[in-house]
C-alpha cells in the first residue's frame, strides 16, 4: 500500500474531502488480507458482501454531496465475540462453530450508523480465556512483529490486524486486559474504556461485571475517534452508562502535560517485571515529566490481591454465563447420545464436554469451586471483599492524581509454548492489567519502545472512573511527542 | 483460618457434576493439580482482614442502577420470530427444540 492515509482520521477526512473513494479501499484491505493474513490468521472470516455494499452506498451518499459522517471510510475488524447479523459470531470456540448471529452488536450497530466499514471478525482465546490467543478452536495467531511470537490475547486477532494494516481500527473486549495486552505485545494502541461506557449488548459474555467493548488502533486520536461514535446508553443494556460528552475535542486542547498530575504506583511498577520493560517504561514516565507532567510516587497496596481476586471472580461469573450452552438452544450438541434414549443432563454435559476447550474447561470448573456450597465464603466472598479494597485505594489515589502509569504486559511478547503447562504463571501475567478492570476504571496502552530484539514494549495509563479523556488526552500528547507508535512490522 | 482444601478426585467429580463437565479419566489428574495449584495460591485472600478498612463486598462495584425513568415503557415490543428464535438450535421438529427425554417412559 502507498502513500494513502493509515489512521482512522487522516482516511475519514480525506473521504468526506472527497479524495478517496469507500469502494477502492474495501477492495484494497480485502486483497491485503488475502494476500498477508493466511499467514498471520488474524481474521477468521471477512464480510466481503456486507464491506462492500457499504462502499458502494457510501460512494453514491459522497458522489450526490451529502455529508458523511465520522468513520466515513475507515475499515474496521471486529472480535468474533461481537455479533454481526447474519455472519458467524464463534467466540473462538467449537461450541459456537456454526452459530450465526441474528442481530447486530450496539456497539458495532453504532460504527455502521457513523459510516465505518466492518470487514471481518477477528480471532481470539475461546470466550476470551487466555492471553495469548492460543486457546482458540480455529487458528493459531501470529505476532507480525516475529511469526514464533505470540500476538497477546485474549483480542490477539485484533490486535494483528491493526499492526499489520489489515484494518485501520480493530473491535476488541477487555474483561482482565484482552484489549489492552495484545495492543502492548503488537505495538498498537488500545483503549478499555470505563465499565458500561461502551454497550455490551451483542457481545458474547465471558465475566459480565468486568467485560468492557473496547478497541485498538494506530493512535490515541483515532481511539478517541471510536470512543465517540461506540459509546452511549443503550436500553438493551441496563449497565451501559448515560451518554457522555465527547471526548475527541479533548484532544486539541492540550500540547503538553503541564499540571497533570501523574502517579506512578510502586507496585506496579517493579516487582515481576522484566528490565527491559521497566527501562522503556521509565524512560517513557520521564519523557511525560519533560512534558509537564508531575509526577507522584504513590502505593496500591491491594495490587497484589488483584490477580487472586480477578480469576476468582471472573471464573465464577464465567461459570453461572456459561451454563446457557446446553446443546438445546444453539451451540454445540453432541452426536454421541440419542436424545431418545438418554437423559437431557446426559445430552448437556457430554455436548459441554466435546464443545469447550481445556481453558475453558478449567475455568468453568475453578469459578464453580470458587462460588459452591462450602467455598463461597472463603474465595467468591473474599475476592469479592478484595475488589471493593481496590476500588477504594482507587478511589483515594485519584484524589490526588489525573492518571496512573504502568506498564501494560510485565514481559514483550513470549514465543509460542512457554509457561503453557503452568496456569498460575500465566494468569500471573494479567497482573498489571486486572486492577483496571476490578475497578472498571478506563485504561489504555500505548507503545513507548523495544526489546533489544524489536519486540514492543507498552506503557498503560489509568484514569478515574468516567474519565476517558484523561488517558486519551495523554496518550496523544506523547504521541505527538514520540514515535513508538509509527513503528511497523517488516512484512 | 482453615486450610486451602486438597483437591481431590471425588471433589472434582462433584464440580463436574455442578458444571455439567465430564472430565475424561486421563487428564483428571493434570486437571486436579492445577487446580490445587490455584486454589492454594488464591487462599491468600482468606487470610487477609479487608473488613478492618470498612470494606463491604455488598456496596455496589462497578454497577449501577437504573433510575425508574430510564427503563423503557412497560409495553409489550415485536418478539423475534419462532423462525429467527429457532435458527441457530441444533435440533429441531414442527417449529419447536428437540430436547432429550425428560421423564420416564
Amino acid at each position: 500500500m502507498s502513500t494513502s492515509p493509515t489512521t482512522a482520521t487522516a482516511i475519514a477526512k480525506a473521504m468526506r474531502n472527497g479524495d478517496l473513494c469507500a469502494v477502492d479501499i474495501v477492495q484494497a484491505q480485502l486483497q491485503r488480507i488475502a494476500s498477508l493474513d493466511p499467514e498471520l490468521g488474524a481474521f477468521c472470516s471477512t464480510f466481503d458482501d456486507r464491506a462492500t455494499a457499504n462502499a458502494v452506498r457510501l460512494d453514491e451518499r459522497q458522489k450526490a454531496g451529502e455529508s458523511l459522517g465520522p468513520l466515513a471510510g475507515v475499515v474496521i475488524g471486529s472480535k468474533d465475540n461481537l455479533l454481526v447479523e447474519n455472519e458467524l459470531a464463534s467466540a473462538g470456540s467449537r461450541m459456537l462453530s456454526t452459530f450465526r448471529a441474528p442481530f447486530t452488536a450496539t456497539s458495532l450497530q453504532r460504527l455502521e450508523l457513523h459510516d465505518g466499514l466492518l470487514i471481518g471478525r477477528t480471532n481470539m482465546d475461546e470466550f476470551g480465556m487466555g492471553s495469548t490467543t492460543e486457546t482458540s478452536a480455529f487458528q493459531k495467531t501470529r505476532n507480525p512483529f516475529g511469526k514464533d511470537l505470540v500476538p497477546g490475547g485474549s483480542s490477539g486477532g485484533s490486535a494483528v490486524a491493526v499492526a499489520a494494516d489489515l484494518c485501520a481500527i480493530a473491535i476488541g473486549s477487555d474483561t482482565g486486559g484482552s484489549v489492552r495486552q495484545p495492543a502492548a505485545l503488537c505495538g498498537v494502541t488500545g483503549l478499555k474504556p470505563t465499565y458500561g461506557r461502551v454497550p455490551r449488548y451483542g457481545l458474547i459474555a465471558y465475566a459480565s461485571s468486568l467485560d468492557c467493548v473496547g478497541a485498538l488502533a494506530r493512535t490515541a486520536e483515532d481511539l478517541a475517534l471510536w470512543l465517540d461514535c461506540a459509546s452511549g446508553q443503550d436500553p438493551a443494556d441496563a449497565t451501559s452508562l448515560p451518554t457522555p460528552a465527547t471526548v475527541s475535542h479533548m484532544l486539541a486542547e492540550r500540547s503538553d502535560l503541564k499540571g497533570v498530575r501523574i502517579g506512578v504506583p510502586r507496585e506496579l511498577n517493579g516487582e515481576g517485571v522484566d528490565d527491559e520493560v521497566l527501562t522503556a517504561t521509565q524512560a517513557a514516565v520521564a519523557q511525560i515529566r519533560d512534558l509537564g507532567g508531575e509526577v507522584i510516587d504513590c502505593a496500591l497496596p491491594s495490587a497484589k490481591h488483584a490477580v487472586p481476586a480477578y480469576y476468582l471472580l471472573a471464573t465464577a461469573e464465567a461459570a453461572s454465563n456459561l451454563a446457557r450452552y446446553d446443546g438445546v438452544h444453539y451451540g454445540n450438541r453432541t452426536e454421541q447420545t440419542d436424545p431418545s434414549q438418554q437423559s437431557s443432563i446426559d445430552t448437556t454435559t457430554q455436548s459441554r464436554s466435546e464443545g469447550f476447550g481445556a481453558e475453558v474447561q478449567l475455568r468453568i470448573l475453578l469459578g464453580t469451586f470458587a462460588s459452591s456450597y462450602g467455598y463461597s465464603a472463603q474465595f467468591y466472598e473474599r475476592a469479592r471483599l478484595a475488589r471493593r479494597a481496590l476500588q477504594r485505594e482507587f478511589a483515594q489515589l485519584f484524589e490526588r492524581c489525573d492518571v496512573l502509569l504502568s506498564p501494560t504486559s510485565p514481559t514483550a511478547a513470549p514465543h509460542f509454548g512457554d509457561h503453557e503447562e503452568d496456569p498460575l504463571a500465566r494468569y500471573m501475567w494479567d497482573a498489571l492489567t486486572v486492577p483496571a478492570s476490578l475497578a472498571g476504571i478506563p485504561a489504555l496502552s500505548m507503545p513507548c519502545g523495544q526489546t533489544a530484539d524489536g519486540r514492543p514494549i507498552a506503557l498503560q495509563a489509568m484514569a478515574k472512573h468516567g474519565h476517558d479523556g484523561h488517558v486519551l488526552q495523554l496518550a496523544h500528547v506523547f504521541q505527538m511527542h514520540s514515535q513508538h507508535h509509527l513503528r511497523r512490522p517488516q512484512l | 483460618m482453615p486450610k486451602p482444601q486438597a483437591i481431590d478426585a471425588n471433589l472434582i467429580a462433584h464440580l463436574g457434576e455442578l458444571a455439567r463437565i465430564r472430565v475424561p479419566e486421563d487428564r483428571q489428574e493434570e486437571l486436579r493439580a492445577k487446580l490445587q495449584q490455584l486454589v492454594v495460591a488464591f487462599s491468600t485472600l482468606a487470610e487477609t482482614d479487608f473488613e478492618a478498612a470498612g470494606d463491604d463486598a455488598n456496596a455496589a462495584t462497578s454497577m449501577r442502577t437504573m433510575t425508574a425513568d430510564e427503563l423503557r415503557k412497560d409495553t409489550a415490543e415485536t418478539p423475534p420470530s419462532v423462525d429467527q428464535v429457532l435458527a441457530n438450535a441444533p435440533q429441531t421438529a414442527a417449529h419447536c427444540f428437540v430436547v432429550a427425554r425428560v421423564v420416564e417412559p
